[in-house]
């Protein structure tokens, strides 16, 4: 990135005609660097959030991406989770004390075939909390399937989903869910 | 303002050594205070199951944030009934199960962080036979430059 800072030393240094200042002409320029450049650095704070879309504090948001998530899971469609996962190097994804590595493994080797079990998920009483950037949400979840050996699962449990603010959209970065048999 | 007070060819090479000197200096910056908040952020993690496995519940329940949630075995705890629920048993099973705890990722940003890590836990509980792999999930969040915890996720399953 260019130092926007430059600029500003050129145009003090024209004001002030530092041309006849002899040697010391460097150390007031020095000092007058510092003075901007640190003035700069802020301005480029501010024009890199300003730049980008506020980090949507609403829950509905979340509510509607989980939403997308629970029907991608049940009918085994990796679309939701290609559009609200940021795919990042070293992704995680936790269910009981299993996980996947990476959104591609979530998707291929957990949601595809755990929707041909005949899945059914609910997601509910989703928490929703908000620190600036960062988001996480915390749902009840209740699972159904029969399993491959005729096994009828009926469990009920718990999701953390963590979300980044991403390019103006909340993108899911990590998932942690757990759950037991209902009794 | 005249016209010859333009910059000289290395009057410009000066201010941009300046330039990248201080770009670098502010990018060294972040990276130490980055990696300090890292260390913080483990330190408290590593400080909250070191109270656990020393029965110090005074020590780990000032590192939970007021408002923090825990979720564990399926079910859900404020910070009250945490204290008065699962908080016990959480203590007496550190100090009976020792867990193999792989190193703990963390993502900074800003002022919150989350920290994962898996874990294998192998030991006897009563008449239990404890084998199973565990993972943990733990977001934190600084006020007052000091980090809290605010909600955690154990989950767990046989290794068998």
């Amino acid at each position: 990135m260019a130092n926007p800072g430059y600029p500003l030393v050129v145009e003090v240094r024209s004001m002030i005609g530092v041309r006849g200042l002899g040697r010391s002409r460097w150390v007031v320029l020095a000092a007058l660097f510092v003075v901007f450049s640190s003035c700069a650095s802020e301005a480029v704070v501010d024009e890199s959030v300003s730049g980008q879309t506020t980090p949507s504090h609403d829950s509905a948001l979340l509510e509607s991406i989980l939403e997308d998530v629970r029907v991608g899971w049940e009918q085994g469609d990796g679309a939701p989770f290609y559009e609200h996962f940021l795919d990042w190097e070293g992704a995680r994804y936790f269910e009981g004390g299993g996980q996947n590595e990476g959104l591609e493994d979530l998707v291929v080797n957990h949601v595809e075939p755990e929707a041909e079990l005949g899945l059914q998920l609910a997601f509910t009483d989703v928490q929703t909390h908000f620190e600036g950037e960062f988001a996480w949400a915390l749902v009840d979840t209740e699972i159904r399937l029969t399993t491959a050996d005729g096994r009828d699962i009926h469990n009920r449990g718990h999701g953390t989903y963590l979300f980044r603010w991403t390019d103006g959209a909340w993108r899911i970065v990590h998932t942690q869910s757990a759950s037991s048999p209902v009794r | 303002m005249t016209g010859n007070s333009r910059p000289t060819g290395r009057g410009t090479l000066v201010l941009r050594i300046c330039a990248v000197t201080l770009g670098l200096a502010a990018t060294a910056d972040g990276a130490v205070s980055q990696e300090h908040s890292h260390s913080e952020v483990v330190a408290v993690v590593d400080a909250f199951h070191a109270s656990l496995a020393s029965g110090d519940s005074t020590t780990a329940l000032s590192l939970l944030a007021d408002d923090v949630v825990v979720l564990e075995s399926g079910g859900v705890e404020d910070k009250d009934h945490y204290r008065s629920g699962h908080l016990a048993g959480d203590m007496r099973f550190a100090a009976a199960v020792p867990r193999e705890r792989e190193a703990v990722r963390v993502t900074v940003t800003g002022d919150v962080a989350w920290a994962w890590s898996t874990n294998r836990a192998t030991g006897r509980m009563g008449d239990r036979e404890i084998d199973s792999n565990g993972a943990e999930l733990v977001v934190l969040t600084r006020v007052d430059d000091k980090w809290r915890i605010r909600a955690i996720h154990w989950s767990s399953r046989s290794a068998r």
